[in-house]
C-alpha cells in the first residue's frame, strides 16, 4: 500500500518539480519517510501526502513568482483582460469602429468567396462514393476535342471492360407530355438502365430502370423527378403504375426520385430509357455522353488503357455504316478519355474561383495591415502601460495573454460582423451571378465555412493581438517610462510601419493590374464580331415541330413562319436546329469532303470536322449576317429537296482559299449522299463562343434529300428566330404563340429568351471575374491609401515639436512638407516597384481567362502604375501640408 | 551589492554553514526546525535553497548514495559569498539593534 502511495507521489512530485531539481529531493523525501515507517509512527501517510503538498506549492509559487513558464491563464484574469480591453478600445471610438469595419470587410468577403468555392469546387457531388464515378469521351487521333460516345463502343465495353462496375449512356434533350389540357414541353434525359445505379441514388418511390426495361422489345417505363412530380401530379404516390403519353409513346411510371437528386446539375423532369437494339447498332453515331462507375482502387489511367485496348474489338464486332468501309475505322481508333465527372459539372469555372479566392485574399491581409497599422497606434501609449506592468511584476507571460485576448476580441467581433456582410455578399453574388455558374444550388454557409470564418478570425486577432510585441520584447524600459515625447522616433517602429505600408500598396498594385487586364479582356470580347446585328430585337423560341409525315413537316415549319411573320411588328422570321451561342453548341460536327478543296488529302490523317446546321429561308436576314457571295435559300430549295449548301466564309477561305472561289463548288457529306453545290457564302457567327474564332460551317435546308444514306430527312426541331423591336415582351410572346397554336396546337413553345440574353451569358463568366477583382482592386487600393495616409500623419504628429523648432528656426513650410511628402513618396515608390514584380510573376496564372491581351500587357501596367502613384502622393501631401499649419501654432504654444 | 536577503534565506544559509558538508534538503529542514524549535514546512527549504543557489550564494553537488533507494542526492554548501552575506545581514541587523536595549531587552 505505501508502495502504491509512494510511486503516485513521486509521479505527481516529477510533474509538479523542475526536471534538473526532482530526484534528489524525492530521494530525501524516500529516505525520511522510510525512517518513519520503520518507527511505525501511525499514519505516516498523512505525512507524506503533506510534504508533497509543501513541496507542490512552493515550486508552484516559486514558479509564477519568476514567470518563468506559462501556465493557463485563470478564467477571472482573462475575464479581468477582456473587460479592460473592452474598456479602452470603448475609449477609441472612431479608430475601434474603423478597425471592425475594415476587418468585418476583409473576414465577410472571405467567407463569402469561401463558401462559393466550398459549394461548387470542394464539396462532392451527392452521389454515393462520388470520386469513382467518371465521364467518358472520346479523341480522335491528334486532337484534343472532345467528342461523346458510341453505341458500339458502349455495348464492348459493357461486356468486356474490367475496370467498371457499370458503363452508361446518356443524352438530353426535351420531350412533349401530353393527355393533359395542353402538351407540356418537359426536359428530358434519356439512358440506358445502368446510368440511374452508376450513380447510386436510391428512388424515394417505386423503382428505376433494370436491364429488361432497356430492352427494344420492352414497354416504354418512365422515372420521374421529386420537382416534376410535385409540379405536374401534385406529389401524389398513385401515379406509380399510371400510365403518361410522352413524345407520342405510351410510358408506365416506375418511380420517383428523390429531392436531393440532380443530375450533373441540368434540370432533369422525365426518364426514360433509350431501349437501343445492338442489332442495328453500326460504327460510328458519336452522339451519346457516358458515365460510369470505376471498380474500387482501379485508377485513371489502368481504366482507360483497359477501354483503348477494346476499341480495335469494338471496330471488329459491329457493321459498317452505308457508304463507309471498315477501314476507315480501324485507320484512325479513337481514344478513350476519363475525366472524374465532378470536373464534367464544374468546367473551367474553378480557375475563375480560385482567383477570385486568391484575390479577396490579398485583400484581407491588406486589411490586417491597416488594422495593425490602426493598433500599432495605440501601442505607444501601451509601451508606457506594459513597462510598469513589468516593473510591478507582471510576467512577460501575462502581458502576451492579454494582448492576445485583446486581439482575439477585435478578430470574433470583426468576424461576427463579417458574417453579416457574408451573407449579403452571397445574396448578391448570386442574384447576379452568371447563369452558368454551376452548383449555384449548393453554395450557402454550412457549418464548415463557419469553421473557416471562425479560424480566420481568430487568425488575424492572433496576429493583431501579438504585432506590438514585437518591439515589447526588446523594450528598453527606462526610455518609455520616462518622457513619452522624443525628439526623435524609434527607427525600427518607423520601419515596421514603412514595410507595412509598402506591402499595402504593392498587393493593390498586382489586384489592380489584374483586373485592367481583365476589364480589356471584357472590351476585346465585347468588341468581337459576333456575326449577327441588334441581338436584342431577336426573339428565341424552341419548338419541337417534327412531324412523321417529311412533307407534312416541311409544310408546318413554313405556315409557323409565315403566320408568326404576319404579326405585326414583326420584321422577319426563320429557323435553324441550332441555336446561335448557344448551350447545345458542343455537338458532334462531322467530316465533309468538299470538291477542289486546297486542303491536302494526307492518307490516314483525320478530316477536320465541320459544323452543319440545317436552317430555313430569311435566316441570315434575321440575324443580319451579310452574304458575302451567291444567294440564301429558298423556300423552292426545300420543297424540292435540292442539292443546294451554303457555307461560312472561315469554311470558303480554308477550304478554297476565298469566298468567292466557293460558289459553284460542290460538297459531300457521306460517299453514299448527293454531291451539293454551294450557292451562297455567309458572314461569319462565333457559334462555339466569343472566346473561340468563328468555326467553319455548313449550312443545309431544313429539308434534304439522299443525306446521311436517307432519301429524306427534315430538320424540325430546333430554334425559331424572330427579329423584332418588340422582342422579349410578354405580349409579342402571347402572339407568337398564338399564331404557333393556330397552325398546329400540339406543338409546345419552351426556352424563350432573347439573343442578346445568350450574347450577354457567353460574356457573363468574363465580366464576374471582372467585377470581383475589380472591387477587389479598389478596395486594396482605398486601404492603401488609407495606410499612407495614417503613416505620413502619424510621422507628422510624432514629430510635432520638432517641426515646430525647425520653422522657428527659420525653415520654409514648403521644406517641412516636401520633407514628409519624400516620405510617402519613397514609401509609394517602393511598394510600385514591389508591385509591379510580383505582378509580373503572379499574372500568368490569369492567361486561360485572358483574350486579346498578354498577361504583361505595358498599356495596362503603366496606366495602373501611374494612378496608384498619384493617389499615393496625394495620400501623402495631404497630411504633409497640414503639418507645417498646425506644429507652427502648437509649438509656440507649448513653448 | 546584491538585493538583501530575507530572514528566511539567512536562516537557511546559516544551517548549511552549521552542517558543513553534510547538507542535504531534509537535513538543513531538521537542523533549523530544531534550533529554532518551529515546524518548518519542507517546501519552502527545498525552494530556498535553489534560490541562494542561483544567486550564487550557494553551490550544489549531486553524490551516489548507494545506501538510498535512487541513488542521488544533491549537497549544498556556502560558497565565499554566501558567507560575506551572512556576515553582512548580522552585522547590518547589529547596527540597527544598536540603541533600542532598554526596548527590546538583553535577551
Amino acid at each position: 500500500m505505501s508502495d502504491l502511495l509512494w510511486h503516485v507521489i513521486a509521479w505527481r512530485l516529477r510533474r509538479q518539480l523542475p526536471a534538473d531539481r526532482v530526484e534528489p529531493v524525492l530521494v530525501d523525501l524516500l529516505e525520511d519517510y522510510e525512517h518513519r515507517l520503520a518507527s511505525s509512527r501511525m499514519r505516516s501517510w498523512i505525512w507524506l501526502v503533506q510534504e508533497a503538498r509543501s513541496l507542490d506549492a512552493a515550486y508552484r509559487r516559486d514558479r509564477r513568482a519568476r514567470g518563468r513558464d506559462w501556465t493557463w491563464p485563470r478564467v477571472e484574469s482573462v475575464w479581468r483582460d477582456a473587460r479592460l480591453s473592452a474598456r479602452s478600445l470603448a475609449r477609441t471610438p472612431i479608430v475601434t469602429v474603423a478597425i471592425l469595419v475594415t476587418l468585418a470587410a476583409g473576414i465577410g468577403a472571405n467567407t463569402a468567396i469561401f463558401a462559393i468555392v466550398n459549394g461548387v469546387l470542394l464539396r462532392p457531388l451527392p452521389y454515393p462514393d462520388e470520386s469513382r464515378v467518371v465521364s467518358l469521351t472520346h479523341r480522335s487521333q491528334g486532337s484534343t476535342t472532345d467528342i461523346p460516345s458510341a453505341p458500339y463502343l458502349y455495348f464492348t465495353y459493357r461486356e468486356t471492360a474490367r475496370s467498371f462496375e457499370q458503363i452508361g449512356l446518356w443524352r438530353t434533350g426535351t420531350a412533349t407530355v401530353t393527355g393533359f389540357d395542353r402538351p407540356e414541353e418537359v426536359q428530358a434525359l434519356f439512358v440506358t438502365h445502368e446510368i440511374l445505379s452508376i450513380l447510386g441514388v436510391p428512388p424515394a418511390h417505386g423503382r428505376t430502370f433494370s436491364a429488361r426495361d432497356d430492352a427494344p422489345t420492352s414497354d416504354l417505363t418512365v422515372v420521374l423527378t421529386w420537382g416534376y412530380w410535385q409540379r405536374r401530379f401534385g406529389g401524389d404516390e398513385s401515379v406509380i403504375g399510371r400510365t403518361i403519353t410522352i413524345s407520342g409513346m405510351d410510358g408506365v411510371v416506375i418511380g420517383i426520385l428523390p429531392q436531393t437528386f440532380t443530375f450533373l446539375d441540368r434540370p432533369v423532369d422525365v426518364i426514360y430509357p433509350f431501349q437501343l437494339d445492338p442489332a442495328q447498332v453500326t460504327l460510328g453515331r458519336y452522339v451519346f455522353s457516358s458515365l460510369a462507375r470505376l471498380k474500387p482502387g482501379v485508377t485513371l489511367e489502368s481504366a482507360t488503357a483497359d477501354l483503348a485496348s477494346l476499341v480495335p474489338l469494338a471496330i471488329d464486332r459491329f457493321p459498317p455504316p452505308a457508304g463507309y468501309t471498315r477501314d476507315r475505322f480501324a485507320a484512325r481508333p479513337v481514344q478513350p478519355h476519363l475525366t472524374p465527372v465532378k470536373e464534367e459539372v464544374i468546367g473551367d469555372i474553378g480557375r475563375m474561383l480560385w482567383i477570385a479566392m486568391g484575390a479577396l485574399g490579398v485583400v484581407l491581409i491588406i486589411a490586417c495591415a491597416n488594422v495593425a497599422h490602426l493598433l500599432l497606434v495605440r501601442t505607444d501609449g501601451r509601451r508606457e502601460e506594459d513597462a510598469i506592468r513589468v516593473a510591478l511584476g507582471a510576467s512577460r507571460a501575462r502581458i502576451v495573454t492579454s494582448l492576445l485576448v485583446e486581439g482575439g476580441m477585435l478578430g470574433v467581433a470583426g468576424g461576427l460582423a463579417g458574417l453579416i456582410v457574408a451573407y449579403s455578399v452571397l445574396a448578391v453574388v448570386l442574384a447576379l451571378g452568371p447563369e452558368n455558374l454551376p452548383r449555384a444550388g449548393d453554395i450557402r454557409i454550412d457549418p464548415f465555412v463557419l469553421a473557416v470564418a471562425l479560424a480566420i478570425s481568430l487568425a488575424a486577432g492572433a496576429w493583431l493581438g501579438l504585432l506590438p510585441l514585437v518591439r515589447v520584447r526588446d523594450a528598453r524600459l527606462a526610455s518609455s517610462l520616462g518622457n513619452g515625447r522624443t525628439i526623435g522616433v524609434g527607427k525600427d517602429r518607423q520601419r515596421t510601419r514603412g514595410t507595412l505600408v509598402i506591402v499595402q500598396v504593392a498587393l493593390a498594385l498586382v489586384l489592380l493590374i489584374a483586373s485592367g487586364l481583365m476589364i480589356r479582356t471584357f472590351q476585346t470580347l465585347t468588341h468581337i464580331e459576333p456575326g449577327f446585328v441588334r441581338p436584342e430585337e431577336v426573339q428565341l423560341l424552341y419548338v419541337a415541330g417534327r412531324l412523321a409525315d417529311p412533307d407534312l413537316t416541311t409544310q408546318t415549319q413554313r405556315n409557323i413562319i409565315e403566320a408568326i411573320a404576319a404579326i405585326p411588328g414583326v420584321a422577319s422570321v426563320s429557323f435553324n436546329d441550332r441555336a446561335p451561342l448557344g448551350p447545345d453548341n458542343q455537338g458532334s460536327d462531322t467530316v465533309l469532303t468538299a470538291e477542289g478543296s486546297i486542303v491536302p488529302r494526307v492518307e490516314g490523317q483525320p478530316r477536320p470536322l465541320r459544323r452543319f446546321e440545317f436552317i430555313t429561308p430569311g435566316y441570315f436576314q434575321v440575324l443580319g449576317t451579310p452574304m458575302l457571295a451567291g444567294r440564301d435559300l429558298t423556300w423552292a430549295d426545300l420543297d424540292g429537296h435540292r442539292h443546294v449548301a451554303i457555307v461560312s466564309a472561315e469554311l470558303a477561305r480554308q477550304e478554297w482559299g476565298s469566298t468567292a472561289a466557293a460558289i459553284g463548288k460542290r460538297v459531300q457529306v457521306t460517299p453514299a449522299d448527293a454531291w451539293r453545290e454551294v450557292v451562297g457564302v455567309a458572314g461569319d457567327v462565333r457559334d462555339n463562343g466569343l472566346h473561340e474564332p468563328a468555326p467553319p460551317i455548313v449550312y443545309f435546308p431544313a429539308r434534304v434529300g439522299r443525306f446521311w444514306g436517307a432519301p429524306v430527312m427534315t430538320f424540325a426541331n430546333g430554334t425559331y428566330l424572330v427579329r423584332s423591336p418588340r422582342a422579349g415582351t410578354e405580349q409579342l410572346l402571347r402572339e407568337i404563340d398564338r399564331a404557333v397554336a393556330g397552325v398546329n396546337p400540339n406543338v409546345p413553345i419552351s426556352q424563350t429568351r432573347r439573343l442578346s440574353d445568350v450574347y450577354r451569358g457567353s460574356l457573363a463568366r468574363t465580366s464576374f471575374t471582372m467585377t470581383l477583382l475589380l472591387v477587389a482592386g479598389a478596395m486594396g487600393l482605398l486601404l492603401g491609401v488609407i495606410g499612407i495616409y495614417g503613416v505620413v500623419a502619424h510621422g507628422v504628429a510624432q514629430r510635432t515639436r520638432e517641426i515646430g523648432i525647425r520653422l522657428a528656426l527659420g525653415a520654409k513650410p514648403a521644406e517641412i512638407t516636401r520633407l514628409f511628402l519624400r516620405r510617402g513618396f519613397a514609401l509609394a515608390s517602393t511598394g510600385l516597384v514591389a508591385g509591379l514584380l510580383a505582378a509580373v510573376l503572379l499574372t500568368r496564372f490569369m492567361t486561360a481567362v485572358l483574350a486579346g491581351v498578354s498577361p504583361l500587357d505595358a498599356l495596362t501596367y503603366v496606366a495602373v502604375a501611374l494612378v496608384v502613384l498619384m493617389v499615393a502622393t496625394a495620400a501623402a501631401y495631404v497630411p504633409a501640408r497640414r503639418a507645417t499649419r498646425r506644429s507652427r501654432t502648437q509649438t509656440l504654444l507649448r513653448l | 551589492m546584491q538585493a538583501p536577503l530575507g530572514e528566511f534565506e539567512v536562516v537557511v544559509l546559516m544551517s548549511v554553514l552549521h552542517l558543513s558538508q553534510d547538507a542535504n534538503g531534509s537535513a538543513v529542514r531538521n537542523d533549523i526546525e530544531q534550533r529554532i524549535g518551529r515546524k518548518v514546512s519542507r517546501g519552502s527549504v527545498y525552494v530556498t535553497l535553489d534560490r541562494l543557489e542561483e544567486k550564487g550564494l550557494l553551490s550544489s553537488r549531486v553524490i551516489e548514495a548507494p545506501t538510498v533507494r535512487g541513488g542521488a542526492r544533491r549537497l549544498f554548501r556556502a560558497t565565499a559569498s554566501g558567507v560575506r552575506a551572512v556576515r553582512h545581514a548580522l552585522s547590518t541587523i547589529e547596527r540597527m539593534r544598536k540603541g533600542l536595549e532598554p526596548l527590546l531587552g538583553d535577551r
